[in-house]
Parts: structure tokens; C-alpha cells; sequence
């Protein structure tokens, strides 16, 4: 289960609209979309995946050209 | 975790639905119900890990024969001498001879060096059809190879050529709103640009692969969570991304959309009750009010929870992070405070 947290404290659930898997099984491209969705001006998101044990955390920096 | 709880519960479930289809006076939609409501629980149990995927699929199917033998009794009653099975009972007969495909896991390779680069640039062109875009959005390089993630799709020929003069072909991977474009072969991790272009010999766009991003550091917390409240989390966030919703006024949403009613139910009510059987979800877990008061919030009624569970909830904080104190679920702030937290 993944939930995001935006740069202004605020949580976006996740809607899974496709998995990519490679060839070799390690790896894979998860096409997401955040709803609400995220403002223009968000400057970062942590991405958290919890699982039974565990939970892991990723702040990812967003930019836009 | 009590497996032998577990077990027992689906098949008490199974028992009910038969006592219930015996006592309906026509086949048809609560037999489907029943069916479905079975499915529910079990699909529940075997995500939380409570019941094997082989137990679930045993206790479904002997359900479906009950179910199937019955309505030959039906069909020969109501047709004496014809010994014909209905499609439907045909199907779900059918259904029991089939076996479950057995998967074969993926075997993961050492992890391979990652090469990211946002790339934030749209390939334009214009032909006999009108004007045409497509926007770039990253430059992935992994083991499992190289390629663009792209906003949207789009069938028509690209060439792609390094620095060096090398080129490669192209794949296509993924739906019409995202998707990969895959080269082939893997380029070499010391290539500085690739000029893309349409392949009716336009001018390229060059794509700058120097400023990559280093992969960010992950962080792992450990904590535990029971697998009940994990799933019941799955839930929130699938009724929360369901579409229905009007995120951007939650405090005053409309009598529970039709589409989020049909995915709510009694479905939660169920898959609490055989969480709890089971012992995957402890009895005291906030999370079941948590989600009752989701469900309120958003005008869903009717979605089958436990009035205890509700009640429950109160003991519930976010946290700063806005995730509980007490469970760390996402659930309760999106419960609790909804326009401060999911708006």
C-alpha cells in the first residue's frame, strides 16, 4: 500500500493504473495516480510503503520545466 | 495469527450462504450475493495470509457444488426426466475441474547501477493529421534496461541515436495516458545525449543525459502492523481514490455516490468480522472505526461495520506526521480531519 505525503503536510492516496515489470523480476514502473492531486507548487513528496514489519520511506524532489 | 479460526469462519460463511440459497425461492441474484460475499471474505483471508490460497479456493468450490447440485435437484423437479445441468450450473462445474495455475516465481538478479534523468521535454512535430506532441518525462536506465517514461502514447516511428552514433529501436509499453518507450539494444552508461526524431527525417530533440539524479536514500522504519489493519489501509485508500469522492469538498459530499455504495457494501462489516476470527486484527485496532467514520464522513451508509468498531475510533490521534499516533495509519487522519489532511 502506498500513501504520499506532499511537501505541505498534506496525504494523497494512490490509484495503481499500471505495472511495468522487467525482464530480470527485480525491478518494475508503477504508473500512480495521487488523488487529490498534487499542487503546482509542491516542492517534494515522501512516497511510504507499509508493510507488516516494516515501513520504508522516500522523499523524492519534484521539479517542473 | 489463528489459521484453524480462519478456516473455520469461511467455511461457517460457506455454511450460512448454502442455509440461505436453500431457503431462496429462485436462483439467481442472491445466489450471486452469496457467491460474492464468500468471495470477499476469502480473498480477505488469503491477502492478511490467514488462509491458504488452495484452503480458500477448496472451501469456495465445494460451495459452488452445493450450490450447483442443488439446482440440478431444482431443474429436475421442475423437469422430471431431464437430466440437463443449466449454463449456470454448468459453468460452475466446469469452474471445479480446473486447477490453479501454478505461479512461477520471479527470481531477482543482483541490482544493477541506476541511471535517472529527468528529462521534462516534448518531441513536436506536425504532419497531414495536425500537430503532434510527446512529452518526455524521464530517462530510466536499470538491469532491466533503458527508457523514457512518456505522458501519453503514440504509435508513430521515433529514430533514436547517441552520441556516438549508434541507434536503436524502439518498443512500446503501457496504456494511453503513461507509458514506456523501451530502446533496444541496452545503450552503454557513458552515452552524454540522444537525439530523438521522428522518423520521417524532422529535426531531432536532443535529450541531455548528464544531469542525473542520484537515487534518493530510503528509509526503513521498523514497526509492526498487524496484516488486518494493513488491508483495512488498502481499503481506505481504495475508497478514497475510487473516483466518487469530491475531494475537494469532503466535509460536504453527496448521499454516497452510486459506484462507491456498489464497492462498500456490507463488504467491510464482512472482511472485519473474519479478521477478527482469524486474529488478524487485534480486537482492540482502532483502525475498523477509522474507516467507519471514512465511510460516514462520506455519506456512504449501509457499509456494514460493527457499531463497536466505531465507537473505538475515539481513541484514535493523528500523530504531527498526520498519520496516528496509536497505529500509524493513514486512515485515521483521512477519517478524522478530511480537509485538513486529504484536501
Amino acid at each position: 500500500m502506498l500513501w504520499i505525503r506532499d511537501s505541505r503536510g498534506r496525504w494523497h492516496a494512490t490509484r495503481t493504473h499500471g505495472l511495468s515489470p522487467s525482464a530480470n523480476g527485480g525491478e518494475g514502473l508503477l504508473w500512480l495516480e495521487l488523488v487529490p492531486p498534487l499542487d503546482r507548487g509542491t516542492a517534494w513528496i515522501d512516497v511510504i510503503a507499509t508493510g507488516r514489519s516494516a515501513q520504508a520511506r522516500i522523499r523524492l524532489p519534484l521539479s517542473r520545466k | 495469527m489463528n489459521r484453524e479460526r480462519a478456516e473455520t469462519h469461511l467455511r461457517q460463511l460457506a455454511e450460512a450462504e448454502l442455509r440461505r440459497a436453500r431457503t431462496s425461492p429462485a436462483p439467481g441474484a442472491p445466489r450471486r450475493r452469496a457467491d460474492a460475499r464468500l468471495a470477499l471474505v476469502a480473498q480477505a483471508l488469503v491477502a492478511v495470509g490467514a488462509v491458504d490460497v488452495g484452503t480458500a479456493d477448496q472451501i469456495r468450490a465445494d460451495f459452488e457444488a452445493a450450490i450447483a447440485v442443488r439446482q440440478l435437484g431444482l431443474l429436475n423437479q421442475a423437469r422430471p426426466g431431464q437430466r440437463g445441468l443449466s449454463p449456470e450450473a454448468q459453468e460452475r462445474l466446469a469452474r471445479l475441474m480446473r486447477r490453479p495455475s501454478r505461479r512461477t516465481g520471479a527470481v531477482a538478479r543482483p541490482r544493477a547501477p541506476w541511471r535517472i534523468v529527468p528529462v521534462g521535454q516534448v518531441i513536436r512535430s506536425r504532419d497531414d493529421s495536425g500537430r503532434w506532441e510527446l512529452p518526455l518525462v524521464a530517462y530510466v536506465q536499470s538491469a532491466g534496461g533503458a527508457r523514457f517514461t512518456v505522458a501519453g502514447r503514440d504509435a508513430r516511428r521515433l529514430t533514436v541515436v547517441d552520441d556516438r552514433g549508434a541507434s536503436y529501436q524502439i518498443g512500446w509499453l503501457g496504456g494511453f495516458d503513461a507509458s514506456e518507450l523501451r530502446l533496444r539494444p541496452d545503450p552503454p552508461h557513458q552515452i552524454r545525449w540522444l537525439d530523438v526524431a521522428r522518423a520521417s527525417g524532422e529535426p531531432a530533440t536532443r535529450i541531455d543525459l548528464d544531469p542525473q539524479v542520484p537515487a534518493p536514500e530510503v528509509t526503513v522504519t521498523r514497526n509492526a502492523h498487524s496484516p488486518g489493519e494493513l488491508l483495512l489501509d488498502f481499503i481506505a485508500a481504495r475508497i478514497l481514490s475510487s473516483g466518487a469522492v469530491p475531494l475537494d469538498d469532503l466535509e460536504h459530499p453527496p448521499a454516497g455516490a452510486a459506484d462507491l455504495r456498489a464497492f462498500v457494501g456490507d463488504g467491510p462489516g464482512d472482511i472485519v468480522a473474519a479478521l477478527l476470527a482469524a486474529g488478524a486484527l487485534p480486537p482492540a485496532s482502532p483502525v475498523p472505526g477509522q474507516l467507519a467514520a471514512l465511510c460516514d464522513r462520506l455519506g456512504i451508509p449501509g457499509h456494514g461495520w460493527p457499531a463497536a468498531s466505531r465507537q473505538r475510533m475515539t481513541g484514535s490521534t493523528p500523530g504531527e506526521s498526520g498519520r496516528c499516533r496509536c497505529c500509524g495509519s493513514a486512515t485515521a487522519a483521512a477519517a478524522g480531519t478530511p480537509r485538513a489532511r486529504m484536501a
